[in-house]
């Protein structure tokens, strides 16, 4: 199991990113509206969608 | 008399050993250089026999073969593949290998390939790329040119190393990509200027076959690990040594040059996203590695498992930094839901995904997954129209009430202030609170069912289940996205310690 351990680098990096956008996010969610947090999810469903299907190939 | 015959003597053994070795020795080569820096391109001059074809092989030193990993999983997948494409644990193949020629035909052919599109169909989009031909095809000529690559076995290992997307992900960590999708791994390359094929970018070759004078030159790869040191044979005789230098920030496990202030901004977007939408932090992360980072992961090692495990630290910490202003600054989760739903993903993961991963092939399912996340887009779009709007009447009050604190805040110059959830009743099928004054009601049963089943497609998938829970939040629950969201983190850094799991 030692051999998947990640880099230190990057997930020291994503632990620094990650924290710091969770507080950024929980801040900025009631900038938008009900209805925009909705298109955003949705959105976001529709990329992966296309992304899981390799659909969109270029992003 | 005597010292004529001498010389005679010496001049027919020369001209006879001439003969009797391939013509590769009587190629003489300079390298440009002895050190460059990864992405630099390397020069190679000199003359080989007049009427003959160029071929410039460049190996590294490092090697991989098969017994050289102790991936649990690589091991066992490179066992299998070796059983069908005929290579074994021994094989050993050079990591980094490029054959320049003026004749990449005596190698394989330009076939179409197509790719993208759900596995059920033939591949949307259509392009080319280098297919190696088998070792029996390959003639004498071209197997002697070959430079440390021998065998049946090694070319077996070569190919699939090259052509495999496995074998890409795992060994080469190079790709001839068309958007941001690897095709194969270059290894046999033309001139760029005659041939125009995408992967030869960056690669000349210019060979004056009536004197034998050439001149080739190939961009290396620029994500070479530091101090990678190259072998350089012309026409099958070796030409020297070059060695490749570090440039930039090496990621010694992503097996990138990044700086990881790249990755922090990445994953700050990627957070911001995910705690305000409360899904896909996993899956975002991912494709943020991918596209952007694109971590490889060391030689043997699949790119999967080291990219996951980096994951998980966004799906844990983003809802942590989060968590102090939902939980406790504004009071926004329905913790008879959450803890409901996290015990759910909790026995999912743990116990049941257990069994779900050793007797169903879940792999063979995920295509499903996609079929799902689109479902749920479609769905939380369904929920925008007049037509449901209108039945969700508490919604459509909380919107107004939203819409009249955003004004009622602009014209003071403060802050927005969120409504908290107040608990009016807790039991295990019904939870009924008040939310900006409007009633809410909910069945924490339900969802610790949910939590169940999303807890083995986070076991069997290696991902969160927030993109399953919120739009089931707000669809079968018809909650708001503020009340929702602090729920999905829950369910989400739940999933973490399984998702890890390769």
């Amino acid at each position: 199991m030692n051999r998947y351990w990640p880099d230190l680098w990057i997930f020291i990096a994503v632990i620094i990113g990650g924290f710091v956008g969770g507080m950024l996010g929980s801040r900025f969610q009631k900038l938008f509206s009900e209805r925009v947090l909705k298109w955003v999810l949705a959105i976001t469903l529709f990329f992966l969608f296309f992304r899981f299907f390799k659909i969109e190939i270029w992003i | 008399m005597k010292k004529v015959s001498i010389v005679l003597t010496l001049l027919i053994v020369g001209i006879a050993l001439m003969a009797a070795v391939p013509n590769s020795t009587l190629a003489a080569a300079k390298i440009s250089a002895s050190d460059y820096k990864v992405g630099d391109t390397v020069t190679v001059e000199g003359s080989i026999e007049p009427g003959k074809d160029l071929y410039v092989t460049v190996v590294s030193h490092t090697t991989f073969a098969p017994k050289d990993t102790d991936g649990v999983h690589e091991v066992a997948r490179l066992k299998k593949e070796g059983q069908k494409r005929g290579f074994t644990n021994e094989t050993s193949i050079p990591v980094f290998y490029y054959l320049l020629t003026s004749n990449p035909s005596k190698f394989g052919e330009v076939t179409k390939k197509k790719f993208g599109g759900p596995s059920f169909l033939p591949g949307l989009y259509s392009t080319t790329m280098f297919k190696l031909a088998t070792f029996d095809k390959l003639d004498a000529e071209a197997k002697n040119v070959l430079g440390p690559i021998k065998s049946k076995e090694e070319w077996d290992f070569f190919r699939f190393a090259h052509e495999s997307d496995y074998g890409i992900n795992t060994i080469t960590k190079e790709g001839a990509k068309r958007g941001k999708i690897t095709i194969f791994a270059r290894s046999i390359l033309g001139d760029y200027a005659s041939s125009g094929n995408y992967w030869d970018k960056g690669t000349s070759i210019q060979l004056d076959k009536s004197t034998g004078k050439f001149t080739v030159s190939f961009r290396t790869f620029r994500h070479t690990p530091p101090d990678t040191k190259f072998d350089v044979y012309v026409n099958g005789a070796k030409a020297g040594t070059y060695n490749l230098q570090p440039k930039g920030f090496w990621l010694s496990r992503g097996y990138r040059y990044m700086n990881p202030i790249i990755i922090t901004i990445g994953a700050i977007i990627v957070g911001i996203f995910f705690t305000m939408i409360g899904a896909a932090g996993g899956m975002l992360m991912a494709a943020y590695q991918v596209i952007v980072v694109q971590t490889a992961g060391p030689i043997g090692i699949n790119a999967a498992n080291v990219l996951r495990s980096s994951n998980i630290a966004l799906t844990l910490f983003a809802p942590l930094g989060a968590f102090y202003r939902y939980a406790v600054v504004e009071k926004r989760v329905a913790w008879p839901v959450g803890i409901s739903f996290g015990v759910g993903i909790l026995i999912g993961s743990i116990w049941l995904g257990r069994y779900a991963t050793k007797y169903l092939p879940m792999s063979s399912y995920k295509e499903w997954l996609a079929v799902l996340v689109l479902i749920m887009g479609i769905r939380t779009l369904y929920e925008l129209t007049p037509k449901v709007m209108e039945k969700r009447k508490a919604i459509k009050a909380m919107v107004k009430k939203f819409n009249e604190e955003v004004a009622r805040a602009k014209a003071e110059g403060r802050a927005v202030e969120m409504g908290k959830i107040e608990t009016v009743k807790t039991g295990l099928t019904s939870y009924h609170f008040k939310f900006w004054g409007e009633d809410f009601s909910i069945n924490p049963l339900l969802f610790g069912i949910l939590g169940v089943v999303i807890g083995i497609v986070s076991r069997s998938f290696g991902i969160g289940g927030g993109f399953l829970l919120v739009p089931a939040m707000t669809t079968l629950g018809a909650l708001p996205m503020y009340v929702a969201v602090p729920v999905g983190l829950i369910g989400s850094a739940a999933s973490v310690p399984l998702s890890a799991t390769p």
